[in-house]
């Protein structure tokens, strides 16, 4: 770069300072503007496509084509090998079978059953383990603790029993819930109280005290949540759709918990408070 | 818009879009309604200005320097000045007539430091069409390649506008330093 390019670069950085000067700070602009539906959905959808690309791009590093070659390789081997195997072994395969095959019929019938019996075993065994298998998973699934059969559910132990209903940034409250037996729904809001950005999960878990302890209710539909972002100084209300769950609206006590961040919150209500406010709102009008 | 996400590469370049995103979306826009002085058309600028990002991410290093920043704002520019183009196509030929009059670039005469203040003067006053396309050039050091790429144009006609934004700022300063002479 000569001189006269570099006294260009001096003046045009210069220009560009004086009209970024005026731009106001980012939070300031985000108080006073709000982005679109449409544009916040379609940054989204590039947000996540780009995180696909880059999963698929690493999947793909990893399988370069030498490791397509190698796979053909060891396929020709198994190929070859198992011609030779059914064409020069053959003869040798079916005179070891003839022979087992006469062995097993000159053997008394006790005897025949002692032969079958290892197969026999080895059957009960593996289904043993199957069994076992089964067993420490369901375990896994309550942290190796045992689950409660709650409105036909089993039900485990949360993995965090006790959680904060706030943050010094971030608060979160059951409000405005509405109770209707054919559309059950539960408002949630979440405020983010400080001056930077929060990212949320916009999906949430419902848990239910049984005995001083507190369990996670299997939602059925079993959809994953995306994070969103929730700028400074706003609150967001996400609807909770309760016919999700099998809950019974009886007294207990349950929480909604929130992952806001790194951080976990739960926030504790009653169906029976519910009710009653509910039925305040209705005589009171 | 699958094809330009391609090329963020890794997760940690897709992290560092987010966060690029995350932090600088109200200025882009902010930038592009001064432009625009449409909050709708300053959002379509903002979403194209971070497509353009994803084949040019290179170009950002730390996050939060103020290179950063000047470099999304020319971006969000760019893309502004390309959607008044498109609302207002009399001005685009307009552009395209004028300052073709056969006179010889002699701007490097006009470029140096005792000319400094009628520079910074005339600069301010360029239109943002020809400085961004500077910008690109002097102060991200861009080839007229990756130029055409953000802006959406072959190479040759970033040429062509490079040598006009020259001509135009010529003239800008002869004007200038004539009136004070």
């Amino acid at each position: 770069m000569n001189k006269q390019e570099e006294l260009l670069t001096q003046i045009l950085e210069e220009c560009l300072e004086e009209d970024l000067s005026f731009v106001p700070p980012e939070g300031e602009i985000a108080r006073t503007h709000r982005f679109s539906q449409p544009f916040e959905q379609s940054m989204e959808k590039l947000l996540e496509d780009s995180s696909r690309v880059s999963r698929r791009k690493e999947i793909q590093k990893h399988f370069s084509p030498r490791y397509g070659q190698w796979a053909a390789c060891i396929l020709v081997f198994c190929v070859c090998g198992w011609l030779f195997y059914h064409s020069g072994g053959l003869h040798v395969e079916k005179g070891a079978d003839m022979s087992a095959a006469e062995e097993e019929a000159s053997l008394p019938a006790s005897d025949r059953d002692l032969a079958a019996a290892p197969e026999t075993a080895e059957e009960q065994l593996a289904e043993e383990a199957s069994e076992e298998l089964s067993a420490a998973e369901s375990q896994d699934a309550g942290n190796g603790r045992e689950g409660k059969v709650y409105c036909g559910n089993t039900v485990y132990p949360a993995e965090m029993q006790k959680m904060p209903e706030r943050l010094e940034n971030v608060t979160t409250l059951v409000n405005c819930p509405v109770l209707d037996e054919e559309n059950p729904v539960l408002m949630l809001t979440i405020g983010n109280t400080g001056e930077e950005d929060i990212r949320y999960l916009n999906q949430y878990d419902l848990e239910v005290q049984l005995q001083d302890t507190w369990y996670r209710i299997p939602a059925e539909s079993g959809e994953e949540g995306r994070w969103l972002t929730l700028e400074a100084g706003m609150a967001v209300d996400e609807e909770i759709d309760l016919s999700e769950y099998r809950i019974d609206y009886d007294a207990s006590q349950y929480r909604l918990v929130t992952h806001v961040g790194q951080e976990t919150l739960g926030v504790e209500f009653t169906f029976g408070e519910v009710f009653k406010k509910t039925k305040e709102g209705e005589s009171a009008e | 818009m699958f094809l330009f996400l391609a090329l963020l590469d890794s997760p940690e370049e897709q992290e560092k879009f987010a966060e690029v995103y995350n932090h600088y979306r109200h200025f882009m826009w902010y930038v592009a309604n001064q432009k625009l002085q449409d909050e709708h058309l300053a959002e379509d600028a903002v979403q194209e200005a971070f497509l353009a990002l994803t084949r040019h991410l290179d170009q950002v290093e730390d996050l939060y320097s103020p290179r950063t920043k000047k470099y999304l704002a020319t971006i969000v520019r760019s893309k502004a000045v390309d959607i008044l183009r498109k609302l207002k196509p009399e001005e685009e030929l307009s552009e395209y007539l004028t300052g073709d009059d056969g006179q010889a670039d002699i701007l490097e005469q006009y470029l140096i430091q005792e000319n400094y203040n009628h520079l910074v003067s005339c600069i301010l006053e360029l239109e943002d069409s020809y400085r961004v396309i500077f910008e690109y050039k002097y102060m991200y050091q861009m080839g007229d390649a990756e130029i055409g790429d953000i802006l959406g144009i072959s190479a040759k006609n970033v040429n062509v506008r490079y040598f006009r934004a020259r001509k135009k700022l010529q003239k800008m300063i002869q004007k200038e330093v004539g009136r004070f002479e």
